[in-house]
């Protein structure tokens, strides 16, 4: 009895020492970060002014024969400040300073384009930043190797592309993400190729991120993207054949064909019909039209919906039939696709309000509405 | 020149006060209008663009937020405002959307700085009566040459 | 022979403690863990760009709406606001008897569509779909439809959503900005993902202007302060735990997002239950873990929906024992899955979990305040023991109470001043003299309730939905 009181009792005591202490901790390092932050914050502002300077200060001009070092000599000299209050610093505080000083390197990094991103380039490796952030990549956590190569790439230092092209095999995701974009940004379009080849199970997160970059590039990127819908990983192929779609390039028009008709899977597929819609040559409209009457449901409106999308007066007699098969979803995409041929698709559709089946009528109705 | 060597009157000159000083000036003589107003939630941004701008020989005026937009738009009457699409508190739209409802604020040209590359938003903002839009990332001179142009366009109607 | 059995009784509620605390200090531990990933795995995100990229995904916004006619118009213009690429917000009148609908018309400048209502869950009639003539309240849909309550209302505007996303709100609940961004990225990075939960704060204290949170603060009242104690304990302790073993069986109705083909494969929300926001994500695990479907729910700490927490007594009352009594449903419609391998985490650990924890701990520790009383009154107990055992138990209750206080402070941080954090700590310890006693016995009163309730479902479900909130 008296040992199970002891116990009993020291767990009381040494429960409510941890509570105290951690409430007691929590409220100083909430004391203590709220200076913190002010800190920061104001070291922050501070760099940012620096560097709002060190981006824009007009400088005089130099002859257009000039070496490129004699501009890297003038952008030298205006980090000469910078660089002497960094010295002078005690290591522990030169340590953040540098932190903040690259923060906001790289946010105007990603707002900035134009001369001043030459100017930020060059500070980033002449504050040494490059090496330090490539040495970075092969750190024991995760995040901090992804931070790095995000950084690396907002700041395009192409010094760093081998790091980063072995960073795409790293095993977390994050840092592959992080790697691809930064390579992409970094070392332009022909990157791509390389990209699409290493990457497996691509989600939609990725193919998003990607996306945005991709879309840059423009119709520059359409080769690559074509070569890519040859590749294994099925998600790379919906990846290069979403961003045809969305670039809109005609050339992509074959291939898309082809796959249409031919792909294994129902998902390519449906997506190479969708984008053919999303494209609107006239090339696909015949093999549109011979997808409405498909056994497979999911192609048959994906075709409909396409065809929704191109207004093909030619498809009309095809189409008409269509209102009165199908699922609900087929039909309205029907009538959609029967509203987009023209005034006459549209008559057809208001004799159908008129005349058609409680069902017809309704989704005639619907598509008229719609249409405004 | 006075500024380079006495670096004190640059101080000076600096000071929220002085430059308070001079905004009132302006506001007196309406005939030299150059302030611009411009709204960004973004720190380093709001430096440079005030920067930038200070250098092209305009007085800027910074906020951080689109609440306190409102509000220094409807007290200076600038020139120009420059608006951040998305703020925190109220969005670019919104300030937009109440400048143009306010007789005073109506005729002030309003230039969209906007994240998003959409085409469907840069259609608002101009549908809702922007002068002009630049989207992010930009280049700070392109910036100011937009700046230019859209107060030449005002001075000359 | 009595002594026996009240002494063996009270030795089984110190294992059940030791057993709860465990099971607490488990789940606080692999929080942390998973709340620090969580952050750090979003710390680099650009938000800004992807989710208006063409390649975002829709989402629905669903807002069950009964006799709102004085915030639905505030409420329905908070949503629009949504920072989001593409979304709709479907507002579903559930046969309000006030004017919630002409209000609505009026604003929006609403007419009727022919839009075809082609439901794919059964529901309640569906008397008018309504659309703005208005070009910037495209994205607006008002459905009505007749009085159905809560779960019905949801089934309609899961029938009428178009994108693949629906987001589940309550009608006063103020979600942030870009909350939608945040918790819709789990379904892009893996196709599996079928529901997503998101935080739920107390609003009460704090600045909301324009149908947005402005200025974060806390309430001056005691009853609001208790629940935000008790909500950070909820969700950054509790749910962060069980999105590590993939076990999460709750998303809150105030804050929650469906893949929508997922919810109509299971059927929709069930009618006939209070506690159909539960239901619905239990039935998921259930259905897709039977047909052996890969699937996964989530919980995300960092999107923040709002809303504002019961004042009085008598309505908190009421909506912990609602809650108590969904629990209840819950467990009597998925019995099969507790102690069943088969199901996994949820069979195993969750559901023993909600079953022996959340709904029977209240009625074990009063069972217990009986046994101990009786010892007394009988004069055979040991004073020094029941008191330690006394102060012991409180003083875990305030361990893990602080406990959920410091997840917040080391995660988000969205109270922003020193005092503020005196104050919740305060309250973590206040909370369990007498706070926590107090809803133990409501919701042993929910049995009784429940019991009786058995009898008149039909009448207990035509209450209205939002009686407690």
């Amino acid at each position: 009895m008296q040992t199970q009181l002891i116990i009993i009792l020291s767990v009381t005591v040494a429960l409510t020492f941890v509570v105290a202490l951690v409430s007691i901790g929590l409220v100083i390092h909430k004391a203590v970060n709220a200076q913190e932050i002010r800190r920061r914050q104001r070291l922050y502002t501070h760099y940012s002014e620096k560097f709002a300077e060190v981006l824009l200060v007009d400088l005089p001009p130099i002859p257009s024969n000039a070496r490129t070092s004699a501009i890297f000599k003038q952008y030298e000299n205006l980090l000469v400040p910078i660089k002497k209050e960094l010295e002078s610093l005690p290591p522990v505080e030169a340590r953040l300073h540098r932190e903040m000083l690259r923060g906001v390197l790289v946010d105007f990094a990603r707002d900035l384009s134009g001369d001043a991103i030459d100017r930020l380039i060059y500070c980033f490796y002449s504050l040494d930043f490059v090496s330090e952030q490539i040495e970075l990549l092969k750190h024991k956590h995760w995040w901090v190797r992804a931070q790095a190569a995000r950084d690396l790439g907002l700041l395009r230092t192409r010094r760093a592309l081998a790091a980063l092209t072995a960073a795409l095999e790293d095993p977390h995701q994050d840092v592959r993400d992080q790697a691809r974009q930064a390579i992409v940004s970094l070392a332009g379009v022909e990157s791509l190729r390389t990209i699409l080849r290493l990457t497996r199970r691509m989600s939609m997160w990725t193919a998003l991120e990607l996306s945005i970059s991709v879309q840059q590039y423009g119709e520059e990127t359409v080769p690559y993207l074509v070569e890519g819908l040859d590749l294994p990983d099925q998600s790379v192929v919906l990846f290069c054949i979403e961003m045809l779609a969305v670039i809109g390039f005609v050339s992509a028009v074959d291939p898309l064909r082809r796959l249409a008709k031919t792909y294994p899977s129902i998902t390519v597929r449906a997506k190479a019909i969708e984008a053919m819609g999303r494209l609107g040559d006239q090339r696909s409209e015949d093999l549109l039209v011979s997808f409405i009457r498909d056994p497979n449901p999911a192609l048959r409106l994906k075709a409909l919906e396409a065809l929704g999308r191109i207004g093909a007066p030619a498809a009309l007699p095809a189409l008409i039939p269509r209102l009165e098969h199908g699922t609900l979803q087929e039909q309205i995409a029907a009538a959609r696709a029967i509203a987009a041929t023209g005034p006459a698709g549209m008559d057809e559709l208001h004799r159908v309000a008129a005349a058609g089946t409680k069902r017809q009528r309704a989704v005639c109705l619907h598509v008229i509405e719609e249409r405004g | 020149m006075i500024a380079k060597k006495c670096p004190k009157i640059n101080a000076l000159i600096l000071t929220p006060f002085f430059r308070f000083l001079i905004i009132v000036q302006w506001r007196r003589s309406q005939t030299m209008n150059n302030i611009i107003l411009t709204a960004e939630d973004q720190q380093h941004i709001r430096k440079l663009i005030e920067y930038k701008l200070t250098n092209c020989g305009y007085v800027v005026v910074a906020v951080e937020d689109g609440v306190q937009a409102l509000e220094k738009a409807r007290e200076l009457l600038p020139a120009l405002i420059m608006l951040d699409v998305m703020m925190p508190q109220m969005t670019g739209f919104e300030v937009l959307a109440a400048l143009k409802a306010d007789e005073r604020t109506r005729s002030i040209p309003v230039l969209l700085v906007t994240a998003q590359s959409k085409e469907e938003e840069v259609l608002k903002g101009l549908e809702m009566g922007a002068e002009d839009y630049i989207t992010k990332p930009f280049s700070p001179n392109e910036l100011a040459a937009r700046v230019r142009k859209v107060l030449l366009r005002k001075g000359g109607t | 022979m009595f002594e026996w059995i009240i002494n063996s009784y009270l030795l089984f509620v110190v294992l059940y403690f030791v057993g709860v605390n465990v099971s607490y200090t488990v789940m606080m531990t692999l929080s942390l863990r998973e709340i620090l990933k969580y952050m750090h795995h979003n710390s680099f995100s650009d938000y800004r760009q992807t989710v208006q990229s063409e390649l975002a995904v829709g989402v629905s916004v669903l807002a069950p709406a009964y006799n709102e006619e004085a915030t639905v118009v505030e409420s329905v213009r908070s949503l629009l606001k949504l920072n989001y690429g593409l979304f709709e917000v479907i507002v579903i009148n559930d046969g309000s008897k006030d004017r919630t609908l002409q209000r609505l018309i009026d604003e929006f400048g609403l007419f009727q569509s022919n839009q075809i209502y082609a439901p794919e869950i059964p529901s309640k009639r569906v008397r008018g779909i309504y659309r703005s003539r208005v070009a910037s309240y495209k994205n607006l849909v008002i459905v009505d439809k007749e009085n159905g309550g809560k779960a019905d209302a949801l089934n309609v505007g899961i029938n009428v959503a178009q994108y693949e996303l629906v987001c589940v709100i309550d009608a006063d609940s103020i979600l942030e900005e870009d909350a939608l961004q945040k918790v819709v990225k789990p379904f892009l990075e893996d196709h599996r993902v079928v529901a997503a939960g998101g935080i739920v704060r107390i609003a009460n204290g704090c600045e909301v202007k324009n149908g947005r949170v402005v200025r974060v603060g806390l309430s001056t009242h005691l009853l609001p302060l208790f629940q935000v104690v008790e909500y950070f304990r909820a969700f950054l302790s509790g749910r962060m735990a069980w999105l590590n073993m993939n076990a999460l069986l709750i998303i809150s109705g105030a804050f929650g997002l469906f893949r929508r083909q997922a919810v109509i494969d299971v059927g929709g929300y069930r009618t006939d239950t209070v506690g159909e926001d539960m239901e619905i994500v239990v039935r998921m695990h259930r259905t897709f873990r039977e047909r052996r479907r890969p699937y996964r729910v989530i919980f995300v700490p960092d999107p923040v929906c709002w809303t504002e927490a019961p004042e009085s007594i008598r309505i908190l009352q009421r909506q912990r024992n609602r809650w108590h009594r969904g629990l209840m449903d819950v467990m009597r419609f998925h019995g099969k899955m507790l102690f069943n391998p088969r199901y996994g985490a949820i069979g195993t650990t969750s559901m023993p979990y909600y079953l022996l924890i959340e709904l029977l701990g209240p009625v074990f520790e009063f069972i217990g305040y009986i046994a101990t009383i009786m010892l007394f009154v009988r004069g055979t107990a040991n004073l020094d023991m029941a008191i330690l055992f006394f102060v012991v138990s409180l003083l875990y209750g305030v361990m893990f109470s602080v406990g959920g206080v410091l997840l917040e402070e080391i995660s988000f941080r969205r109270y922003p001043n020193p005092k503020h954090l005196v104050l919740l700590l305060f309250i973590g310890v206040l909370e369990n003299f007498g706070y926590r006693q107090l809803t133990a016995w409501w919701r042993i009163r929910a049995f009784f309730d429940y019991a009786r309730g058995q009898r008149g479902w039909g009448k207990m479900q035509r209450k209205g939905f939002r009686a407690g909130a």
